[in-house]
């Protein structure tokens, strides 16, 4: 089963039935999560140009996931682009959850809109600005895919994107392993991993999720165990 | 540094040049302060927006700062702190910009600005769009400079007619309250022709000259100044024919040189004269329209003018050739520029006062004694000439609109006798308008032909004046601005064109008048908005009213039998009679001439139905069956010919549409192709909105139309889902809807759905000022409203919608009036929305919850209404509880409350 967590600031309930019916009918079954993130408790209110607007306060965004989701994982993260926000926008929320390490480093972002080719025209219209600096453009295109989604799509049944997408790009194994810890997250392991002992899979959840040395530790551990057991069973 | 953004703290130092870069680091974000540099503090002081020296150990201190983000400013608050420190150390200086962190990233850079007394903080990005927004908020304001070229576009170029440029002349002489103005023209076979337009008005002094005469565009008849003086006390209070400010510049159309003597009508009052050549304006068109000169002197007296007035005498005329002919036909025109009224009516009419035309040539005077025909004459005064006292035996119909547009009066009259009048209630949009028709047939058209020595062709048809002056060109020959005649063209048989009409419209009054407005160039009608069009449509009506007579009952026959109807009884079936020729169901007042039936009895007497009528009778009395046979046939088939010609006529009508119709779709066919390749990036930010929020919208009703495709097809579709959705699409067909009937107003037009709005204010104004939505609703509304201000980020569709839903749940529960409560408590608002209709069932009243359920429905509805309604308050974060019966009007109330 995967995950597919969709950002909006309009209800979605309706793409996701039909996502979770069409990936099911293709035998490839998603679930899908609905964040609003115009929730009146995640804005706040300025002046602008001389009248009140209430726009989206994007650490209580991140705060609000963080603590909903703590025991979700994704294998995918969409949004919308437009979210009648004067500051905030897909692109930059992206930005701003890859930044805090949300769901972490690896987590693929789509992007939808009815104007996908406005939002690719913007992305292209950076990278050319900077092409012709070959002092920053290193620099800039290291920060560019550090912050950027993995795909702009037609916001026009998405969800059919979606599916095509999460096909086609296998869920980094972090995420699944990170996924099944969450799943039983008060539980520990006793025995098998004694650098690790006495944590929560849920605090090893969020290791991975952090993507340090240590979890890369614990992620090649984990793995080198897993093998030896299966081949044990074999035996 | 990034290049770009170098390149913008450059520009951004070039609108100030005083302003301070600083880039942020992480930790500064983190811990939300920016140390105050020395360069940030010097900045603060010189600008006077702070002095920390001011600021004590331990201390906070705010200001307040524009955020500048994407082209908009948003206030924030700035803390400027000296914390504790050490003993002898003065605390190093921190400045804070609230909500800093959620406008910009560690590494960026922002720009501390002043000017005006105002702080800006400008975070620099590397958007294509920064330099635009910066410029168009920060740039350098710059001003439009008019190039001398200016005066042949609001000269000879727009008054591109001579006769239009002498009206103007001729109205402004009105306007200026003289009663007498004089056309003269000399020398018109000579090098030095001249056309010289004097009047015995109030004349300016040289200040009126110089800020109203010299002031291109400015209108003192437009800001309600041109009468400031005594003349406000007579109370004969002047209707301006001209307002633009142009008018002047048609001496321009005449000729190029001018010179303007004019004396005010008060003591002591000099001659002022100003010299212009319009050619001067022509010579050098990089040269500035003010700083060209007109030369100017003050005369002690003069000898030339009445004893106050405006003369222009022009010169080098621009058309030297005014042979005899031309000067017969200015002198038609003239005739035909003020609204010919009666003695009788003049008098009644104050506001206009006596005003007269005269043209004098002494060159043509020795022509002019060889004529006695008025028409044949140049010289003298223009006639006031009145349609009526040709004596034409004819039919007309008069149509007034009351000065308070409440009422509609018509009067049919036919050679001499009224035949009825009648007072409807006014469902045209117009107000004090009076439109005077009538019908030539041919014998009439023969004796104007005879009276007047030329044909009525040449005259003209039907004349517009906007108070009391003519609107060019309705009514010239061959001029057919309100498409009488393409009208005509749709059903020829059965419609009247402008061949066979004559009379005038008369819109009078500058208030109630005022969205009929003249095209600048004076030519060309008036600009085509709602008034004209709905001017255009009761002209029509008028119209059609005036064939039922005058074509309807004289060529077809009536087809009511009138021996059944005796004179003073019968009263209905002349009521129905009536009825039926106006076209009328809604008669206030009716006044019918006794006569009507004998009169419309001779009317008919040679329409084709009334001959074969009374062949009929004739025959049947021989007892001739055959000859009886033979009518009967004939009337059958002039019942036929009837029917054809009103279906040829319908399908003429409906083929021009069809046949434009498919003109408009192989246009459109071979646009298509190119429209396909290429996409239009230069569509408007609102109409991109529009379709963005369409899109959504549309999303929304296919995917749910899908879910229960699928749901139908696999066999798992339960009721209850099925409602919700079918819900759900009728609420997003009904946003649909809304968008294009809103379409027109600024905010809807935004790519926003959401946007943060005062909740109280916005529903009032949408009932209030979007009542003509609800079309014929003949609702009251009522509101109050105790507490704060309460604003809310909602979807304005959807909230109308809402809004749109209970309104129509009260109209269904019999309400005429509906009131709206609105309190703010507790950081929420609470709304009660009452109607005075029958209330709620008492069955649910106990348990009203259910009434919100899917299926449940207190009306005739379909019970998909509350619910939707519920679902999309709690998409908007409120709710919807039934509030009562009777607690506030004697209808229902509910209770919506936005948390």
């Amino acid at each position: 089963m995967k995950h597919c967590l969709i950002i909006d600031d309009q209800d979605q309930k309706d793409q996701i039935a039909l996502l979770e019916s069409e990936s099911l009918r293709l035998g490839f079954p998603i679930t899908g999560h609905f964040f609003n993130i115009t929730e009146p408790d995640l804005l706040y209110r300025e002046i602008m140009d001389g009248k009140p607007v209430d726009l989206i306060d994007v650490d209580k965004v991140i705060e609000k996931l963080k603590i909903k989701y703590i025991n979700n994982q994704f294998d995918l993260i969409a949004c919308d682009y437009q979210y009648d926000d004067k500051i905030i926008d897909g692109l930059k929320l992206i930005q701003f959850l890859k930044e805090n390490n949300f769901k972490g480093k690896k987590m693929p972002y789509l992007i939808y809109s009815n104007d996908h080719e406005e939002v690719k025209d913007k992305l292209q219209g950076e990278v050319r600005q900077h092409i012709d600096d070959k002092n920053t453009l290193m620099t800039f295109l290291e920060s560019y895919f550090d912050s950027k989604p993995d795909a702009v799509i037609e916001r026009t049944s998405y969800y059919n994107s979606i599916i095509e997408f999460l096909k086609k790009n296998k869920t980094p194994l972090s995420i699944k392993l990170d996924s099944k810890l969450r799943e039983y997250p008060e539980k520990k392991f006793n025995n098998i991993f004694p650098r690790f002992k006495d944590k929560t899979l849920l605090e090893l959840a969020n290791m991975i999720q952090k993507s340090s040395a240590e979890s890369d530790d614990f992620e090649s551990e984990f793995l080198e165990r897993s093998v030896a057991h299966f081949i044990f069973l074999e035996k | 540094m990034d290049k770009i953004i170098q390149e913008n703290i450059e520009l951004l130092r070039k609108l100030f040049p005083d302003g301070v870069p600083i880039q942020l680091t992480k930790t500064m974000l983190e811990k939300s302060t920016i140390d105050a540099s020395k360069n940030i503090r010097d900045f603060l002081v010189k600008h006077s927006l702070f002095d920390f020296e001011d600021l004590a150990k331990g201390e906070t201190e705010y200001i307040n700062c524009q955020l500048f983000h994407e082209g908009s400013l948003f206030e924030r608050k700035v803390s400027l702190v000296r914390p504790n420190a050490k003993p002898n150390r003065p605390g190093d200086p921190r400045i804070w910009i609230y909500n800093l962190n959620k406008n910009v990233r560690g590494l960026d850079w922002i720009y501390l600005a002043s000017r005006d007394d105002t702080f800006y903080v400008i975070p620099i990005n590397t958007d294509s769009k920064f330099k635009t927004q910066i410029e168009s908020v920060f740039g350098e304001q710059l001003n439009y400079v008019v190039s001398s070229g200016l005066k042949n576009l609001i000269g000879k170029q727009l008054i591109t007619d001579e006769f239009v440029a002498i009206f103007e002349l001729v109205k402004n002489s009105f306007d200026a309250h003289a009663t007498e103005v004089k056309i003269i023209f000399r020398g018109l076979k000579t090098q030095n022709a001249t056309i010289i337009i004097q009047d015995n008005g109030k004349g300016m002094s040289f200040d009126e000259l110089k800020n109203k005469w010299l002031f291109v565009g400015y209108s003192a008849k437009k800001d309600g100044t041109e009468d400031n003086d005594y003349r406000h006390e007579l109370g004969v209070k002047r209707i301006y024919a001209g307002a633009k400010g142009v008018g002047r510049f048609s001496c321009d159309r005449l000729g190029n040189k001018l010179k303007l003597t004019t004396k005010k009508d008060e003591s002591n009052s000099k001659t002022e004269v100003l010299y212009t050549d319009w050619e001067s304006f022509e010579e050098n068109p990089k040269a500035r329209f003010e700083e060209i000169g007109v030369r100017h002197e003050t005369l002690a007296e003069n000898k030339e003018l009445f004893s106050h007035g405006t003369r222009l005498e022009i010169t080098n005329l621009e058309d030297s050739v005014w042979p005899r002919n031309k000067l017969l036909e200015l002198k038609l025109s003239l005739e035909k520029l003020i609204l010919p009224e009666s003695e009788e009516e003049k008098l009644k009419d104050k506001k206009r006062a006596g005003f007269s035309i005269y043209i004098e040539v002494k060159d043509e005077e020795a022509i002019d004694k060889k004529n006695t025909d008025y028409y044949k004459i140049v010289n003298g005064p223009i006639r006031n000439f009145i349609f009526d006292s040709l004596g034409l035996r004819t039919a007309s119909i008069e149509v007034s609109i009351s000065e308070d547009g409440e009422q509609i009066s018509t009067i049919l009259n036919d050679k001499g006798d009224d035949i009825y009048r009648i007072t409807e209630k006014n469902k045209y949009d117009l107000k004090n308008i009076r439109f005077k028709l009538y019908h030539l047939n041919q014998s009439a058209k023969l004796v104007f032909s005879r009276r007047m020595g030329f044909p009525i062709m040449r005259y003209g048809h039907v004349f517009v004046y906007k108070n009391g002056f003519r609107i060019y060109p309705f009514g010239d020959y061959e001029e057919d601005h309100f498409a009488v005649d393409i009208r005509k063209s749709h059903k020829e048989f059965s419609r009247i064109g402008t061949r066979s009409l004559s009379g005038k419209i008369e819109i009078n009054g500058d208030f109630e008048n005022i969205k009929f407005i003249e095209s600048t160039s004076r030519d060309a009608g008036f600009l085509e908005n709602n008034s004209y069009k709905e001017l255009k449509n009761c002209y029509f009506d008028i119209l059609t009213r005036f064939e039922k007579y005058v074509v309807e009952v004289v060529k077809w026959g009536n087809k009511i039998e009138f021996k059944d109807i005796e004179q003073g009884e019968r009263k209905e079936e002349i009521l129905e009679l009536i009825s039926e020729i106006t076209g009328s169901d809604s008669i206030k007042k009716l006044w019918y001439n006794d006569k009507i039936v004998d009169i419309l009895a001779l009317k008919q007497e040679d329409s084709a139905n009334t001959l074969l009528l009374n062949l009929q009778k004739a025959a049947e009395k021989t007892g001739q069956k055959e000859l009886v046979q033979d009518i009967n046939l004939a009337q059958k088939r002039l019942f036929e010919l009837e029917k054809i010609t009103e279906q040829a006529e319908n399908i003429a009508e409906e083929a021009k549409v069809t046949v434009k119709e498919a003109r408009q779709a192989l246009e459109f066919e071979q646009q298509k192709n190119k429209y396909l390749l290429s996409t239009d990036k230069n569509i408007s930010d609102d109409v991109r909105g529009m379709l963005h929020n369409f899109k959504i919208v549309t999303e929304r009703i296919n995917a749910n139309i899908q879910i229960l495709t699928d749901k139908v097809k696999g066999g798992n579709l339960n009721n209850n889902e099925l409602l919700e959705r079918l819900g759900t699409i009728r609420f997003s067909v009904e946003k649909a809807y809304k968008m294009s009937r809103l379409m027109t107003k600024a905010d809807f037009r935004s790519k926003q759905e959401k946007v943060t709005i005062e909740v109280a204010n916005y529903i009032t104004e949408y009932i209030n000022e979007y009542n003509t939505l609800f079309e014929d609703r003949k609702l009251k509304f009522e509101f109050n409203r105790i507490g704060a201000p309460f604003f809310r980020k909602v979807s304005l569709l959807d909230l109308s919608v809402i809004i749109d839903n209970l309104i129509s749940n009260s109209e269904k529960k019999e309400a005429n009036k509906i009131r709206i409560d609105f309190r703010t408590k507790d950081n929420s608002l609470e709304m009660i929305f009452s109607d005075n209709g029958i209330g709620l069932n008492p069955e649910y009243v106990q348990n009203s919850d259910i009434i919100f359920d899917l299926g449940v429905t207190d009306t005739d509805g379909s019970g998909i209404g509350l619910n939707t309604v519920s679902n999309v308050l709690k998409d908007n974060y409120a709710s919807i509880v039934f509030y009562g019966n009777g607690q506030i009007l004697k209808g229902a109330s509910f209770l919506i409350n936005f948390k």
